[in-house]
């Protein structure tokens, strides 16, 4: 290697390393740690949103549960007024029956 | 003279001619046969006659019918006699009916009193009413008369909406082999105990 190359061949190393050193911040300010903050971030807020609706769920469904329970109890009592229901119309014609002279 | 009762003669004219054509001004009164009453909460309601067209083993056929419809009530055709000839019997009062469009119930009914407004025994067959669309079929309810009754009364009866012919009506005693069908003296108590060894099961 003649003195002009390795002289050239410096020249151009010494100017990569200023390059690279001027390059080197700015890269950082990209930081990917900042992405990775981000994502957590997120991460954290779709589960916050994950929780409210599985709470949201188990709300209605129970909401269901004692709904299903109210209308089982409506039916028999619906029941039980049509028993009595057809126990006072039979007493009436019974009645009825017995008042005719 | 003819021409003053011009108007009058064209009246009776008139009435003659809707008379004809709508048989049904006078086929909506009821013609109740003899020793029988139409009673009940709306007897108006309904419509009784003897059947014009048909008649049942050469009997004649009491036809039962609502006017309108709802009707909340019932009307019945009834007959009350003495208990003179019945005391301490059994009795079976039955009729073939057959019904049509039966809303709510149609039956017959037997009733026996001590005294006024004292009934001491009753079918008015409530637990098993004729509903609906039925062909002839031979009903019948069976009463104690007790030494007490003074009298018994029987009847057919239809509750809201229906139409009912009824024929062949009897009141006869019966043996006591015969189950009487007393609504007001059902003895619901077994006639032999039960499940003495335990082993029929539980309530529950």
């Amino acid at each position: 290697m003649s003195a002009e190359t390795r002289s050239c061949f410096l020249f151009y190393l010494l100017l990569f390393s200023i390059l690279l050193n001027s390059v080197t911040p700015s890269l950082a300010q990209i930081d990917p740690d900042n992405k990775s903050t981000r994502a957590k971030d997120l991460r954290a807020e779709y589960m916050d949103r994950e929780k409210s609706i599985l709470d949201a769920i188990q709300s209605v469904l129970k909401r269901r549960d004692d709904l299903e329970r109210r209308i089982t109890e409506l039916y028999a009592e619906r029941n039980k007024c049509d028993a009595a229901t057809t126990k006072l119309k039979d007493e009436l014609r019974r009645v009825q029956i017995q008042l005719l002279e | 003279m003819l021409s003053t009762n011009k108007p009058i003669l064209l009246g009776l004219a008139l009435s003659c001619i809707v008379g004809i054509i709508n048989p049904t001004v006078a086929a909506d009164e009821s013609v109740i046969p003899t020793g029988w009453e139409m009673k009940g909460s709306r007897p108006n309601d309904y419509l009784v006659m003897i059947d014009p067209q048909q008649k049942r083993d050469g009997k004649p056929i009491l036809i039962m019918q609502s006017k309108t419809s709802p009707i909340d009530g019932f009307g019945t055709v009834m007959q009350k006699i003495s208990t003179e000839k019945y005391l301490g019997k059994r009795l079976r009062f039955s009729a073939d009916v057959k019904s049509e469009n039966v809303v709510d119930a149609a039956g017959i009914w037997m009733r026996v009193d001590a005294g006024s407004g004292n009934t001491i025994a009753l079918d008015n067959m409530e637990k098993r009413p004729i509903k609906g669309n039925n062909d002839w079929k031979n009903y019948s309810v069976v009463l104690d008369v007790s030494p007490r009754g003074t009298q018994v009364c029987i009847g057919i009866l239809t509750h809201s909406t229906g139409k009912i012919w009824v024929s062949n009506l009897k009141l006869e005693e019966v043996g006591k082999d015969v189950p009487v069908t007393d609504i007001l003296n059902k003895d619901e108590n077994p006639t032999a105990p039960v499940n003495l060894d335990f082993t029929q099961g539980t309530n529950k």
